[in-house]
C-alpha cells in the first residue's frame, strides 16, 4: 500500500456561465492525488481555474463533473475537516482577535474555558497572544493573516486550503509568513493545498507544484520539489532553487502570455 | 473653545438674524428677533405647556418609527436572503417607494380619523421602506467569503444569521435607521399640521392662525432640538455598536 491519499481529485472539470461569452470552461479534466501531510502549490496564470479548484475542494462550488474525495469520501459541502484562508484575511471584524480564533470551537459547542485555552495556544504560536483583545481593524495585514492562520488551526482541520494567502502582503512580511507557515506545518503536519502565482513561494513551501495552463485550466505538469526540510533562507540561494525556478518559468511563460492575450481581448 | 472654533458660523448667523430684525431691515412682524423667540420659548417651557406638545410628538414619532423597525428590519433581511421572498415583495417595494407618503395623509384621516392612529400609521409607512431597503442591502451584501469561512468552521444554518449575517449587515441597518428617523419627524409634523390637538406641528399651526411669528420660530426651534437630540442618540448607539466598522460613513 502506498501513502495515504488525503485529497483525490479525479477528472474534475468546471464550466461557468460567462454571460455574453456563453459557457466558459474554467477547468478541464484535472487529476491530482494529494498525500497526507503534503504541501501542494497550485500555480498558473490568472483565470486558469486554480482558485476554482481550491473552492471545489473546500465545498464552496459544486463538483459538476468528475470526483473529489477527501479521505475517500466525496466532497459535498464545507466542513471543519478543512480550513480556509483567503488573500484578504476575511476575519470577522466585529470580533476581537481571540473571539475570531475561538469561532470554530464555539460553533462546534466547546466550553468557554477550553476554547480560550486552545486559542491562547495558537495565538502564542503566531506571536499574537498580547493582541488577543484587539479588533482586526487595529492590526496590520501580516498580523491579520496570522489571526486567520490561528483561527484556521484552532479547530484542528486535517486539510488547510489557502487562496493566495500571502499575496496581499509586502515582500518582507510575505517571507516572514512563509517561514511561519513552514514552522507551523513542521509542528502540526497538516495537508496543505495552496494557490499562488508566485513561483518562488511555490518552490520554497511545497513538495509538489501543479502547473496549470491558461484557460481552460489543465494540469500542464506536476513539478516535484525535493529540497530538504527544514528549509530556510539558504534554500533560496541553492543552485537547485534557481534551476527549478527557471524550469517553472519556462513552463509558465507561454501560458501567461496566452492568458494576457485572452484578457486583452475580453474573453 | 473648540466648540466655538468649529461652530462660530452658527453664532454669526444668529447674530445676523438678531441684527436685521432689531435694526428694522426686515419687519419684525415677519422676522421677530432671535432673542424674542428665545424669551417666548422660555415662557412656554416654564408654563409646562410645551412639554405636553413635545411628549405627544415624540410618542407619535417613535411609535411609528419603532413599528417600522420591527417590521422593516426582519422583512428586509429575509428579502435579502431568500429569493422566494424577494420575488413577490420586491416589485411592491419598488412601486411604493417613490410615492410621497405625505399624500396619503388625507386618505388615512378618512380611514382612521384625526387621532394618533393616523399619525403613527403615516410615520410607520414613511419609515418602513427606507429601513427595509437598507436591511435588504445589508443582507445581500454580506461577503460570501465570510459565509464560506463560517460554514467551513462548522457554523450551522440557524447560527449563521446571528453570528455572521446580522453583524455584517449592521452598518447598513444603521444607515437605514438614521434615514428613517429623519423621515419620521418630517411626516409627523406634516400630520400634526393637518389636524391635531397637540404636538409641535400643532403649535406652529396655532401660531399661524394667531399670527404670532415668534411662536412659529419657537416651534421650529423646538422641532430642531428634538430631531437633533434623537439623531445624536442614535449616532451614539451606532458608534458604540459599530466601533469595529472602519469605513467612514455619512454619519
Amino acid at each position: 500500500m502506498g501513502p495515504l491519499v488525503k485529497i483525490d481529485i479525479m477528472d474534475v472539470s468546471h464550466t461557468f456561465d460567462g454571460g455574453k461569452r456563453g459557457k466558459v470552461i474554467a477547468l478541464d479534466r484535472v487529476n491530482l492525488k494529494v498525500e497526507d501531510g503534503e504541501i501542494i502549490a497550485l500555480l498558473g496564470p490568472s483565470g486558469c481555474g486554480k482558485s476554482t479548484l481550491l473552492y471545489m475542494v473546500a465545498g464552496f462550488y459544486p463538483v459538476q463533473s468528475g470526483k473529489i474525495l477527501l479521505d475517500g469520501r466525496p466532497v459535498s459541502k464545507p466542513g471543519p475537516d478543512r480550513g480556509i484562508v483567503f488573500q484578504e484575511y476575511v476575519l470577522f471584524p466585529w470580533r476581537t482577535v481571540e473571539e475570531n480564533v475561538v469561532y470554530g470551537l464555539e460553533v462546534q459547542g466547546l466550553g468557554r474555558e477550553e476554547r480560550e485555552k486552545i486559542a491562547s495556544r495558537f495565538l502564542e504560536k503566531v506571536g499574537l497572544l498580547s493582541f488577543k483583545k484587539k479588533y482586526p481593524h487595529e492590526l496590520s495585514g501580516g498580523m491579520k493573516q496570522r489571526v486567520a492562520l490561528a483561527r484556521m488551526l484552532a479547530y484542528n482541520p486535517g486539510i488547510l486550503l489557502m487562496d493566495e494567502p500571502f499575496g496581499a502582503l509586502d515582500a518582507q512580511t510575505r517571507e516572514l509568513m512563509q517561514d511561519e507557515l513552514l514552522s507551523l506545518w513542521a509542528d502540526l503536519k497538516k495537508t496543505i493545498l495552496f494557490v499562488t502565482h508566485d513561483m518562488e513561494e511555490a518552490l520554497y513551501l511545497s513538495d509538489r507544484i501543479v502547473v496549470f495552463t491558461a484557460r481552460p485550466g489543465r494540469v500542464k505538469e506536476i513539478v516535484e520539489v525535493n529540497f530538504p526540510r527544514p528549509r530556510d533562507r539558504k534554500t533560496r540561494l541553492e543552485r537547485d532553487f534557481a534551476i527549478h525556478r527557471d524550469r517553472l518559468w519556462s513552463l509558465l511563460k507561454g501560458e501567461i502570455v496566452k492568458a494576457k492575450r485572452m484578457e486583452d481581448e475580453g474573453r | 473653545m473648540k466648540w466655538l472654533r468649529t461652530n462660530y458660523p452658527i453664532l454669526l448667523l444668529l447674530a445676523l438674524w438678531e441684527g436685521v430684525s432689531r435694526f428694522g431691515l426686515v419687519s419684525s412682524q415677519h422676522l421677530p428677533p432671535f432673542s424674542q423667540c428665545l424669551v417666548f420659548l422660555y415662557e412656554l417651557t416654564r408654563s409646562g405647556e410645551v412639554l405636553i406638545h413635545i411628549r405627544d410628538s415624540i410618542i407619535r414619532a417613535m411609535g411609528g418609527y419603532f413599528l417600522s423597525l420591527l417590521v422593516g428590519i426582519p422583512v428586509g433581511i429575509t428579502m435579502g436572503l431568500f429569493r422566494s421572498v424577494e420575488r413577490p415583495l420586491g416589485p411592491v417595494v419598488t412601486l411604493f417607494y417613490p410615492i410621497p407618503k405625505v399624500t396619503l395623509i388625507p386618505l388615512f384621516i378618512l380611514w382612521l380619523g384625526l387621532g394618533d392612529r393616523t399619525k403613527i400609521a403615516i410615520v410607520f409607512l414613511a419609515c418602513l421602506l427606507p429601513i427595509l431597503i437598507s436591511s435588504r442591502s445589508g443582507a445581500k451584501n454580506v461577503d460570501v467569503r465570510q459565509i464560506w469561512s463560517a460554514r467551513t468552521m462548522g457554523t450551522k444554518d440557524r447560527q449563521l444569521l446571528r453570528l455572521v449575517i446580522l453583524p455584517s449587515a449592521l452598518p447598513y441597518i444603521f444607515s437605514g435607521m438614521r434615514i428613517s428617523l429623519a423621515i419620521s419627524f418630517i411626516l409627523l409634523f406634516s400630520t400634526e399640521m393637518l389636524g391635531a390637538q397637540s404636538g409641535l406641528g400643532y403649535l406652529i399651526i396655532v401660531a399661524l392662525e394667531a399670527v404670532r411669528p415668534e411662536m412659529m420660530f419657537a416651534g421650529v426651534l423646538l422641532i430642531g432640538v428634538v430631531a437633533y437630540t434623537c439623531d445624536r442618540i442614535l449616532l451614539l448607539i451606532r458608534n458604540r455598536m459599530l466601533f469595529w466598522h472602519t469605513e467612514q460613513s455619512a454619519f
